[in-house]
């Protein structure tokens, strides 16, 4: 019922505020801006694949009932691009509100609209900024809120695709964390210093953040707290570096019924090296979480820009990922109107992922929970499976060409070949989007994109 | 083939040397109340960029050229944005999205812009300089 009032809401919103963008209201200046994305996906993943999902409903007061697996039938998507052609996972729409009270104070919020994957809801409207600013002076900006993470080179404003050269972010660097925790509630500070033709851009923030989320067909809670971080870019008109760091406390209830399990087959077999490895590992709360971000801007010639990004997240979590990406782009800007961006990403998990991996393994095929707990059912083979989506490794190649038609509206087409590396080891081979594959995949995105 | 040849020499041309069409002399323009005032070139561009955004202890009115206009690829030079409106409009999407400026008024011709010099605080740019308080000449 909310929701749908939501959406009426904002359905209305639409409708009103792109006629009356800027006006004055009880002595105080009020400005409607927004932005949208329309947004075509498509790849050669299959139309349809099954995954095991593993069942253990062991606590009973009888003792220990054999685990089991069920298949799941599942529509495979690499960022959203499935087999068919589908507008919604990338489309989006955003509005922002900005009331100017003095030369000092403001108060902005955004709302932005799209459809939703990684929760039961089909779609979200959430509020990505809403946060009251305070200017002392010129240089520094003080804002108390919902703040978004400014980790990445455009996490500011990764949702206004018209104002970056491709349909979608490289998500080697940008999907690294598929998507959650971009936001932040608590305080953000930045302070710039000018000198001749550079400038120098710092900022701070502190805050926690909470997120429901559906993993493995259950709905779970995965909270971070104690999020504190520090950014600063340096730069002038042709060049600029940036770096960024964040460290946050992390938690989440998805670890329960494996540790159950570890948990009663110790009891049933005794204690061993492996269980007691895998127990440690599953203590998944107030797990420290550290984000790295680094980022390199050239304007080489007159109409060539390289952009190079590397991120990084670190967690020793069992759940939450220990992974690398990075990309390089180049973009050539041509006939004033047209650019096309060549792109080459990598990603990869750190060893710290192929570690859980490892003792994930190590307790599901010990000869304790196969002889005593497992009994065939395959349900601890199913698992191993699913920890070793975790372990993806690709490279990706994509072009992206750009016209914009007016200012404020452009038309992208992107077309990128995916690749998995280095999983000869494994049965099955993934992307680092947790897709299986067997071979490489090509991506295929067209989007129209806006802003006013 | 000559005239194959000759529209591909036209055509590379058009790929190079695209910036550079749009040469044009820039006045920075201010309201009656900054009349006379001094600024450096790096203090315009900061303005333009709406990255100072007080002049005399009072938020500045910025004015843009139309962004389908010959000047605003100037003004992008200028501001170091390459010369391209399409990177000054995504630098002003950035701006703007992340709460940080206020978007420029845009004036599509001299006498939308002479209006909108009339409030106190506010400067644009024009190609033109006649009856107009010019503080600082941008040129190619």
């Amino acid at each position: 019922m909310f929701r749908i009032l939501l959406v009426n809401l904002f359905t209305i919103l639409c409708m009103i505020f792109p006629a009356v963008t800027y006006g004055a209201t009880f002595g105080m200046d009020f400005l409607v801006n927004g932005f949208g994305t329309v947004c075509a996906s498509k790849s050669d993943l299959p139309k349809q694949a099954y995954v095991n999902i593993p069942y253990y409903p062991f606590a009973t007061t009888l003792g220990v009932v054999s685990p089991y697996i069920a298949p799941a039938e599942y529509t495979p998507a690499y960022v959203g691009a499935g087999r068919r052609w589908d507008f919604l996972p990338n489309s989006k729409f955003g509005l922002q509100f900005t009331a100017l009270f003095n030369d000092k104070f403001k108060a902005v919020t955004q709302l932005v609209g799209g459809s939703e994957s990684m929760t039961n809801n089909n779609f979200y409207v959430q509020m990505d900024w809403a946060y009251l600013q305070y200017n002392p002076v010129d240089a520094l900006d003080l804002q108390f809120g919902r703040v978004r993470l400014p980790l990445f080179y455009y996490s500011d404003y990764l949702k206004v695709n018209h104002a970056q050269p491709w349909v979608t972010p490289p998500e080697e660097v940008y999907f690294i964390s598929a998507g959650a925790f971009q936001n932040l509630d608590g305080i953000r500070a930045s302070y710039s210093f000018y000198w001749q033709d550079w400038t120098a851009n710092t900022k701070f923030w502190y805050g926690s953040m909470q997120e429901q989320l559906s993993i493995l067909n259950r709905d779970i809670i995965v909270s971070v707290r104690d999020g504190i971080g520090a950014g600063l870019q340096v730069g002038n008109d042709r060049f600029s570096i940036q770096g960024s760091l964040m460290r946050s406390i992390y938690n989440t209830t998805l670890n329960d019924p494996l540790s159950g399990l570890v948990t009663a087959t110790q009891r049933i077999t005794g204690t061993f090296a492996s269980a007691q490895q895998l127990q440690s590992m599953l203590q998944d709360t107030n797990v420290p979480i550290v984000y790295v971000g680094l980022a390199l801007s050239a304007n080489i010639l007159e109409n060539l820009d390289l952009l190079v990004e590397r991120a990084s997240i670190f967690s020793r979590g069992i759940i939450s990922t220990a992974r690398l990406g990075w990309y390089g782009s180049l973009t050539y800007s041509f006939l004033e109107k047209y650019a096309m961006t060549f792109t080459y990403g990598y990603s990869r998990p750190l060893q710290t992922e192929t570690n859980k991996y490892d003792a994930v393994k190590a307790f599901f095929t010990s000869p304790q929970y196969l002889n005593f707990i497992d009994k065939n059912s395959g349900a601890g083979a199913a698992v191993i499976n699913l920890f070793q989506t975790y372990l993806g490794e690709q490279r990706s190649y994509a072009i992206d060409l750009r016209y914009d038609i007016l200012p404020s509206v452009s038309l992208k087409g992107e077309v990128k070949y995916i690749t998995p590396i280095d999983q000869a080891a494994y049965a099955l081979k993934y992307l680092f989007a947790r897709v299986q594959t067997q071979k490489h995949i090509w991506v295929y995105r067209v989007s129209f994109d806006f802003v006013f | 083939m000559i005239l194959y040849s000759r529209k591909l020499i036209i055509i590379l041309l058009l790929l190079f040397t695209s910036g550079a069409l749009f040469a044009d002399t820039l006045y920075v323009v201010v309201s009656d109340n900054l009349r006379g005032m001094n600024f450096s070139a790096t203090e315009i561009k900061h303005i333009l960029l709406g990255e100072v955004t007080r002049v005399k202890n009072s938020r500045v009115h910025l004015i843009y050229p139309s962004y389908s206009s010959s000047a605003i690829i100037t003004l992008s030079k200028f501001v170091g944005k390459g010369g391209s409106a399409r990177n000054l409009k995504s630098y002003w999407s950035k701006m703007i999205f992340t709460g940080r400026g206020i978007p420029p008024d845009t004036a599509d011709n001299e006498a939308e812009l002479r209006r909108l010099l009339e409030e106190d605080n506010s400067i644009g740019v024009s190609t033109q300089s006649a009856g107009m308080n010019v503080v600082f000449t941008i040129s190619e």
